[in-house]
């Protein structure tokens, strides 16, 4: 019996590839971890006609894929959200050059890695196809389609609009538009705000959650515990997992339907003085390793469990029995963790189950799987 | 009928259309993203709201009943203009923040013709100019409608492409990927010069199709006009070495595979290069322009493209289905 093959395009060092792998491996699939930020340096490829290798084995072996990642390979330097360090006059120039010629050449790599995945995401089923992870890196767009679809979320513009006209300096803030850096308050002196363009938007204050969709279903919901930032990764402490309130799982099934996304993830702002819940973000990458560990919702199975389903579409297999899965899962979540930390962890901050930081730097110890066989 | 136009205010295509539009009874807005946002801004709730210096007022962009691209985004960051290595070697810190600034007005771009393309038809439909920028997905799609391509193969695999340069002795170019690069011819030359290329990313190799050379612009599905490009053979790639244009009429096998073509790819109006195989006879569709210069073309060879495209343009505009094909020209 052919056992399934799942796509997980991302690079192993990624937890949350390593860790659906796991559960996909464990459910007797047969994960292929694919990691294009590795074409070409370390692995061929060759496309012609319909047929697409990757290190010798044809992409559509893949009955269903998940995409993590597209892949990046610019120079460190060059990475969106790294700051290249001050350089001295003469040496500009070369760097300058350099970092074109890197760019140029990161152009039609990425043309290339879309084409491949589009191509695939027409033959295949893929969770997130590449069309909405775009919309990562288009926010006016995805905050458009969640305000038409009537998902509430904050005032939001670009530009000097009437809306930044005498409005209290702490009461909005600037977003960057295409992701890569943090958000911060709008400061009243032009030249402290990000180059423009970014997206200003009203502040909403009250609590932030954490909200998992996968196929029209509420996975796991939790509070993100953090400073006084206002942008709650800079000072996250942990996660306090609750249960959304009938309007909040309504607005978070909502903008997973308005953007059509299979899996995402959800910051909702729960407003303490109006009792409204806005949107403020929907990932369609999330990240969701550090967030199982630390609530015990095993997200990284449900996802796992969906991707076989689309499979089952294509080659209908036998599962293995609930029960030994969930054995195998325990054991796999037993060698995972290191759970003296974690306990460690849940003795922190009140309410909390550990950091994002400390789970995510136990996940890099995981043990290793099937290796990419190209 | 209000249909905008997205471009520079000052390029003579849009001043083209422009003119073209009012005459077909439209009311064209030109959206000029340039100077965006230093003089103008956006607003976005369920509707968008566009504020420009220029159109003395501000724009409700779901007012617009359709719309037409001719310049707006590029795929890839670039530095803004007026910034020179020099400028930046006094603001170390400025490169990258340029660089950041150029993905997020790229990125709010984009947005803005992706909410409308949701909405009122687009010339052309985001996702099929797109292809223009992944050559190798378009060559993937043509050949899945049988659309008559060079063969192709994108690979950094040396054994390969030793195995395409015999099957097609040694008559085969290399295209760019993503546009931006002249096409060349795959020789020793190409291969002395850009041995380590390979090591970077993959290229795409082509099977050189020489005999005449055409080009086809393609409104709604109907070929408005369409001319012989003589030129410099020494080069594979005509652009910019054209020695003449000369109107010809397409045969009626090649217009039907044109229109199939552009129905596949979803592109209401391109300019369509073709080249016809001098040896076997048979006509290559070598590429597609989603967003063509017309003027030079209607100078030349008298077709009125502009108004082509504004009556096409008038006759879909305020529906809420691109109905990109339903609509010949002359129909209009």
């Amino acid at each position: 019996m052919k056992r399934p093959v799942i796509g997980v395009f991302g690079p192993l060092s990624d937890p949350e590839v390593r860790v659906l792998a796991a559960r996909l491996y464990n459910r007797g699939a047969d994960p292929w971890i694919i990691d294009l930020a590795r074409v070409p340096d370390q692995v061929r490829l060759a496309w012609s006609g319909g047929e697409m290798l990757l290190g010798g084995r044809s992409l559509l072996e893949v009955d269903a894929a998940f995409l993590r990642r597209t892949g990046r390979t610019l120079p460190p330097g060059l990475q969106p959200g790294t700051n290249i360090p001050p350089l001295p006059r003469d040496s500009w120039d070369g760097f300058v050059a350099k970092a074109a010629g890197a760019l140029a050449l990161e152009h039609p790599r990425v043309a290339l890695r879309t084409a491949l995945l589009t191509t695939l995401a027409r033959h295949r089923p893929v969770v997130n196809p590449p069309h909405l992870q775009r919309l990562h890196r288009l926010k006016f767009l995805l905050l458009n389609r969640l305000a038409r679809a009537g998902v509430p979320i904050p005032e939001s513009a670009v530009g000097v609009s009437p809306l930044v006209a005498g409005q209290d300096p702490d009461a909005l803030v600037a977003k960057p538009l295409a992701g890569i850096y943090k958000t911060r308050l709008l400061h009243p002196e032009p030249q402290n705000n990000p180059i423009p363009p970014f997206l200003v938007q009203r502040r909403v204050r009250g609590e932030l959650v954490r909200a998992y969709v996968l196929n029209r279903r509420v996975l796991a919901a939790a509070r993100i515990v953090f400073g006084t930032t206002v942008d709650s990764s800079e000072s996250q402490t942990g996660i306090a997992p609750v249960h959304l309130s009938e309007e909040a799982e309504s607005v978070a099934l909502r903008a997973a339907r308005a953007v059509q996304a299979p899996f995402c993830g959800l910051d909702i702002m729960l407003e303490t003085d109006t009792g409204r819940c806005f949107v403020i973000d929907l990932n369609l990458s999330p990240m969701f390793a550090a967030f199982s560990r630390l609530s015990g919702r095993d997200i990284a199975a449900s996802l796992a469990d969906h991707l076989l389903d689309l499979a089952a579409v294509r080659i209908p297999f036998p599962r293995r029995p609930a029960l030994e899965v969930l054995e195998q899962a325990k054991e796999l979540l037993a060698a995972e963790i290191d759970r003296n930390r974690c306990e460690r962890w849940s003795r922190g901050a009140p309410g909390t189950r550990g950091t994002f930081q400390e789970a995510r730097g136990t996940l890099t110890k995981a043990p290793r799987w099937p290796e990419e066989r190209n | 009928m209000r249909i905008g136009l997205f471009g520079r205010k000052n390029d003579p295509h849009v001043l083209s259309l422009r003119k073209a539009l009012q005459e077909a009874g439209g009311i064209p807005v030109v959206i000029d993203f340039h100077n965006f946002p230093r003089f103008n801004w956006l607003a976005m709730g369920d509707r968008i709201r566009f504020d420009d210096i220029h159109l003395r007022g501000t724009l409700d962009l779901d007012d617009l009943d359709a719309a037409c691209i001719r310049t707006i985004c590029f795929d890839w960051p670039v530095p803004m203009d007026g910034h020179t290595p020099r400028k930046d070697a006094l603001d170390p810190k400025g490169f990258t923040s340029r660089l950041r600034a150029e993905v997020m007005k790229v990125a709010t771009q984009a947005s803005v013709v992706r909410a409308l393309a949701a909405r009122i038809p687009i010339i052309n439909p985001p996702e099929s100019a797109r292809l223009h920028r992944q050559k190798a997905l378009q060559h993937h799609r043509l050949l899945l409608h049988g659309i008559p391509t060079p063969d192709t193969v994108v690979t950094n695999d040396s054994r390969r492409i030793q195995a395409f340069l015999a099957r097609h002795e040694g008559r085969v170019v290399v295209k760019p990927q993503a546009g931006g690069a002249e096409v060349v011819m795959a020789d020793d030359a190409f291969f002395e010069r850009f041995r380590d290329l390979l090591r970077y990313r993959p290229l795409m190799f082509q099977q050189f199709v020489s005999g005449r050379s055409f080009r086809c612009y393609v409104v709604g599905g109907t070929v408005v006009s369409m001319g012989e490009i003589r030129h410099d053979r020494q080069h594979v790639d005509w652009r910019e070495r054209v020695q003449a244009i000369v109107p010809v009429e397409p045969p009626t096998e090649i217009e039907c595979m044109i229109r199939r073509a552009v129905e596949h790819l979803d592109l209401p109006f391109c300019a369509i290069d073709l080249e016809e195989d001098a040896t076997t006879g048979i006509w290559y569709f070598l590429d597609f322009n989603p967003s063509p210069l017309f003027v030079h073309w209607s100078r030349v060879t008298g077709a009125p493209i502009a108004r082509h495209l504004a009556r096409y343009l008038v006759a879909i505009a305020g529906r809420e289905e691109q109905t990109r094909f339903r609509f010949a020209p002359g129909e209009a």
